[in-house]
């Protein structure tokens, strides 16, 4: 097979292809709006050349009259304003919605069939690159970023339809959504793991963008470490993809409660709470509840924190010896962490708090 | 003013085109089919990767719109931002190879229909659907948009070495593909 065999069948790809009226109709609609200012603008200095041009003429023609009539003699220099027009159009503004490989075509009223098993405070993934994380459920979100084939995220909220599309709220399980995260966190795709946003599950009769998916989830009774996965290739298990795992059902395990090491820099204040009666599950910072997988691991190592609500009457036994806790995930004052943003009900939802703390002989 | 919209006789600058709403919509017509359809025949016949990469071309090519200057068919110019996408969508999906099993299959159900016009296209891309992404687009480059070794290595990002041996290998490969697709 030579160049050109090659060439002979390499051309029978190209051949005539219509685009659907529905995404071309769509698509100059987003065209139309990135242009629509810029064009808005243009008028407006179209406008401003034709006054500034009949002021001009306007002034001339009173200077030529005033010399002709000897009001004015020459030499003179006749100060006339040059009137600037306004900048022609510009480049798109930058809080244009720009349209994603995803949501930006086809409206049509019936959800992604592909959407049913994806369930709240479930994990979903995404099976294609590219796809546009908005700020709100529809075309017309925000574009926050993308997220790539295989990316997990928590499930929040859902379906919402809008634009056809069925769209979920997904926060990034890799970290508690309240880890440090460098800015700017608006990048495509994500350069930092800290997002929280709609995506659209796929176009209606077509290919999945988003399909539900499930991790391996331990049972009680267990260690702490178990309940971590630690140690795990690829890290512990996040506390999202726990909050998937066991919901608000109860969990039995036992951990190393360490003792404070001198110097070790605990303290401080995590600023005022949104409701002070959450204050216990939002400063999460200073909370110096830490259990640890084992006694090596200490206070510094590997770990979780327990929260404990000031009105239930749990009480931590001394510090250095192993602990079997009984506790849950998803209290329900978490839904108190209000009215910070969505991000800190979900980290508050994904804390462990205590129903009970007893002192045991030793991991199981 | 009168916008001259016909494709072969281009309007100075794309500002100029945007700058009235009705002759936009006219240019825009004539202009999405010749892009969506570069792309399709580039992409595997995969509509909805053409769809979205169209996408992306002519939001690219609105943004930046002003280094456009003219001298070129605006069409031709916005199938190079097209083939820009299109490489840099081959050269990071990691679901390539998934995307283009789906499609092979599409393809083996449809041809039970006997399309026999559709034949020697259905072979190819069902042979190009096999190789990697790079490969792919390489082949396509050269054989389809003509492009010389100089010109495949700029879009690639590649030196012209490393470039002609991905060649030799895509070539190779395809070929392999193809001759099992059609026995």
């Amino acid at each position: 097979m030579n160049d050109d065999e090659l060439t002979r069948l390499f051309r029978s790809l190209d051949e005539p292809a219509e685009p659907r009226t529905a995404f071309a109709d769509e698509l100059f609609a987003n065209l139309e709006r990135m242009t629509s200012g810029a064009v808005a603008r243009r008028q407006t200095s179209v406008r401003w050349l034709l006054v500034a041009t009949t002021l001009l003429l306007v002034v001339s023609l009173g200077a030529a009259l005033a010399v002709g009539r000897g009001l004015i003699k020459l030499p003179f220099v006749v100060a006339v304003a040059t009137a600037t027009p306004s900048p022609s159009a510009t480049p798109l503004g930058s809080g244009t919605p720009a349209p994603s490989p995803s949501a930006s075509t086809t409206p049509t009223p019936s959800p992604s069939p592909a959407t049913s098993a994806i369930v709240i405070d479930g994990l979903a993934k995404s099976t294609v690159d590219g796809l546009t994380v908005r700020a709100t459920p529809g075309t017309a979100g925000a574009r926050l970023g993308t997220i790539d084939t295989g990316q997990l995220g928590f499930v929040v909220a859902g379906p919402v339809s809008a634009n056809g599309y069925a769209w979920y709220q997904l926060g990034a399980v890799v970290v508690p959504p309240m880890a440090v995260c460098t800015n700017p966190v608006r990048t495509t795709p994500f350069s930092c793991p800290d997002w929280l946003g709609w995506v659209a599950a796929g176009r209606p009769g077509g290919q999945p963008w988003l399909e539900a998916t499930a991790l391996p989830c331990p049972a009680s009774p267990m260690n702490l470490k178990t309940l971590l996965n630690e140690p795990a290739p690829l890290g512990p298990r996040t506390a999202l993809e726990r909050l998937a795992c066991f919901g608000s059902t109860s969990i039995r395990f036992r951990g190393w409660w360490p003792q404070i090491p001198p110097n070790a820099g605990l303290g401080g204040t995590c600023g005022p709470p949104p409701n002070p009666t959450v204050a216990w599950l939002f400063c999460q910072n200073i909370n110096e509840n830490g259990l640890a997988i084992s006694e090596s691991a200490g206070f510094e190592g590997a770990g979780l924190k327990l929260f404990i609500d000031p009105t239930s009457g749990v009480t931590m036994p001394p510090r250095g010896q192993w602990v079997e806790v009984v506790a849950h995930l998803d209290d329900p004052a978490a839904r108190d962490c209000v009215p910070a943003p969505a991000k800190v009900v979900l980290t508050c939802r994904a804390e462990l708090v205590a129903d009970s703390v007893k002192p045991v002989a030793g991991p199981y | 003013m009168t916008m001259r919209t016909s494709l072969g006789a281009e309007p100075v600058t794309l500002n100029t085109i945007m700058a009235d709403q009705a002759g936009f919509r006219v240019w825009y017509e004539l202009a999405l089919p010749r892009v969506y359809r570069y792309l399709l025949a580039r992409c595997g016949g995969d509509a909805d990767l053409a769809e979205e990469l169209t996408q992306q071309t002519f939001v690219e090519g609105v943004r930046r719109r002003a280094s456009f200057d003219g001298r070129s068919d605006a069409v031709t110019w916005l199938c190079g931002i097209g083939r820009h996408k299109l490489v840099d969508h081959f050269r990071k999906s990691r679901r390539d190879t998934e995307r283009q099993l789906r499609i092979v299959s599409e393809w083996s159900a449809g041809q039970s229909q006997a399309w026999s016009q559709q034949e020697l296209r259905s072979g190819v891309e069902t042979a190009l659907s096999k190789l990697p992404g790079e490969q792919r687009i390489v082949l396509v480059l050269r054989y389809l948009d003509r492009l010389s070794v100089r010109e495949i290595a700029t879009s690639i990002g590649r030196s012209e070495k490393a470039t002609e041996s991905l060649l030799s290998r895509a070539r190779e490969a395809f070929r392999k593909a193809y001759g099992a697709t059609n026995s």
